[in-house]
């Protein structure tokens, strides 16, 4: 039988990395609730911000968290020049047409990582990356606490902007309707850049904050990529807050099947569930259906 | 017509002599871009013709796999055989997802979804099943028994890939002029306009993704004779549905010819390059996966309708 003090310290790490993958989709979900692309390279992203973070931690021993400084207008740059240069061209094809090119990106960020740094799985050593704070019966890892309260206040930051912002409210408003956005005076093809470039930008900082604890290998993306597609699934295709409950909710069955059953099982597991709730309810556990 | 069919029978002939003069390793990169010609085409059916853009075609190469395995190690029945039994068992599982999957009306981007969610499912499933050995694999012991499906060259493995190549090709040209076909056509163009001129919508997708998954079924057998090992983390992995996808959207889905081109041009090259003796083998291979990754990303963008539509262009002007 497992113990309560274990299940109490897996409950805890899930709510860690629930709140790190739930920056994640939310990036992912931003993207495809305003632009209609479903990002396959998103992943990949995330992993392109982790091997920056290593490489400035490594040749100028910069911390992740200061590195962010650097990492997150990079990124948002990145995503600007991303969407310009390929993005925003197919915006109007078919969605077979967005899955095979962002699979193009994918492909692309793998082997430029495979290509500078090799296959193998790297990691740095922080002096925070083993310190933990024993709480009662559970002891809080730091590296993970930060990670998820950085994410978290992301997400809250994010949601702030979309709900108070002028822009925040185009970026709605042409998620919502873009014919009617348009009509209305947004600018509308500005709105769609800004967006993937926030949404780069969330996994970016997803990216980095995990650095102090996880290792980076150029194929680390598709695991974060099929995480983003269950959550935002979960969650609703396009909406914010649904996205934040669905990580925590993937976090927790993560955490807790690796407890009670094999990891693979529960990858399965995961999946099942993404099935029933594409067949039952394609708008999410927590939204609403659209009519 | 005439013209094209002497055309087709040149090309033929060229690739029937083609063991001639090509080396063991030469001959490795034909049947690999073979292989992948035939998985793309394959694929081709269901997304292509019919579009449905199913991203679990995995699923039914993994089936393929391990049943025509499977029947041959416990039952002792020969693979030429058993790649039949696993056709119809991937062609019913694909049946069955369909029925699924369209009965709750899943479409677009929830259909890739579903699909890619199915074979990530079947991949779990596997790893924890002891009676197939689990993601250890199972491994087929290298023997010279032809009526087995085992050669110890390279050629007889290179007749039957282009054999099943030249085989998915006429059953595309036939798909092309049936009524199926065009109901195919007819739900991938409009599917409420199908609907509303008579076309059993669900049927005929159902059946474009039993069809398909039976097809793609054989590629898996013919995998797992030629590399003599599978694991879920060979077969039932992105890796395969990746191949159908890279070969057919550069090539032209809906045709019977793009994806050959598309998978000749991706995979073969690919495998080529490989076995060429460079210095640093490694950074090549990768090298030229970034240079695919580019040109996947500029075709599209440019080429929607992929390679083989520069052909028609030239054609009409």
């Amino acid at each position: 039988m497992v113990g309560l003090d274990v299940v109490l310290q897996a409950l805890l790490s899930g709510l860690f990395m629930g709140s790190v993958y739930a920056l994640i989709a939310i990036g992912f979900t931003l993207v495809f609730g305003v632009t209609d692309i479903v990002n396959f390279a998103h992943g990949h992203l995330v992993m392109a911000a982790m091997f920056v973070t290593y490489v400035l931690f490594k040749s100028a021993k910069l911390d992740p968290y200061l590195s962010l400084v650097i990492v997150l207008p990079l990124f948002f740059g990145l995503g600007a020049l991303l969407y310009v240069l390929v993005i925003q061209r197919i915006v109007d094809a078919p969605h077979s047409a967005h899955m095979m090119v962002t699979l193009g990106v994918l492909l692309l960020l793998e082997n430029l990582a495979n290509l500078l740094f090799g296959g193998d799985l790297r990691g740095v050593t922080t002096t925070y990356t083993t310190s933990s704070l024993v709480v009662g019966p559970v002891a809080v890892p730091l590296a993970r606490a930060g990670a998820a309260v950085v994410s978290l206040l992301a997400v809250g930051a994010l949601a702030v902007f979309l709900r108070r912002t002028a822009l925040g409210k185009a970026i709605r408003a042409a998620a919502n309707n873009r014919e009617g956005a348009a009509l209305v005076g947004v600018d509308v093809p500005r709105v769609y850049l800004i967006s993937f470039s926030l949404g780069t930008m969330a996994a970016a900082l997803a990216g980095a904050v995990i650095v102090p604890f996880s290792l980076v290998s150029p194929f680390v993306g598709h695991e974060f990529i099929l995480k983003a597609f269950v959550i935002a699934v979960l969650g609703g295709l396009g909406s914010v807050g649904g996205a934040l409950a669905g990580g925590l909710l993937i976090g927790f069955v993560e955490a807790l099947s690796s407890l009670y059953i094999s990891a693979s099982l529960g990858n399965a597991i995961v999946f099942a569930i993404l099935i029933a709730v594409l067949l039952y309810r394609p708008w999410g556990i927590f939204g609403q259906a659209k009519v | 017509m005439s013209a094209r069919l002497a055309l087709g029978l040149a090309a033929l002939a060229a690739a029937a002599a083609a063991p001639l003069v090509a080396g063991q390793h030469l001959l490795t990169a034909f049947i690999v871009a073979l292989h992948a010609a035939y998985m793309a085409l394959a694929w081709n059916v269901a997304a292509g013709y019919a579009g449905q853009f199913s991203l679990g075609h995995s699923l039914f190469y993994g089936i393929g796999a391990y049943a025509s395995t499977m029947l041959y190690l416990k039952l002792g029945l020969t693979p030429w055989a058993g790649m039949f039994a696993g056709a119809v068992l991937a062609g019913l599982v694909g049946v069955a997802l369909a029925l699924g999957v369209y009965r709750y009306n899943v479409r677009g981007i929830f259909f890739a979804l579903v699909t890619l969610g199915a074979a990530e499912v079947a991949k779990g499933l596997a790893d924890n099943w002891d009676w197939i050995k689990g993601p250890v694999g199972i491994l087929l012991t290298m023997k010279n028994a032809p009526g087995e499906f085992f050669f110890l060259r390279r050629e007889p493995y290179y007749y039957v890939a282009l054999a099943m190549v030249v085989a998915m090709i006429l059953i595309s040209l036939r798909l092309e002029r049936s009524r199926l076909g065009q109901y195919f056509l007819a739900v991938r163009e409009d599917e409420a306009a199908a609907e509303a001129s008579g076309v059993d919508t669900h049927r005929a997708k159902t059946v474009a993704i039993g069809l398909s998954a039976a097809l793609t079924a054989f590629a898996g057998s013919f995998y797992a004779q030629f590399y003599l090992y599978i694991s879920p983390d060979t077969v039932l992995v992105f890796e395969p549905q990746l191949t159908m996808m890279l070969g057919t959207m550069v090539g032209g889905a809906g045709t019977a010819l793009g994806p050959v081109l598309g998978s000749v041009l991706f995979s073969g090259l690919g495998e080529a390059l490989r076995n060429l003796p460079f210095e640093n083998t490694r950074q090549v291979v990768i090298g030229s996966k970034l240079v695919y990754a580019i040109l996947l990303i500029v075709i599209l963008i440019y080429l929607p309708g992929g390679l083989i539509t520069l052909g028609r262009r030239s054609r009409r002007a």
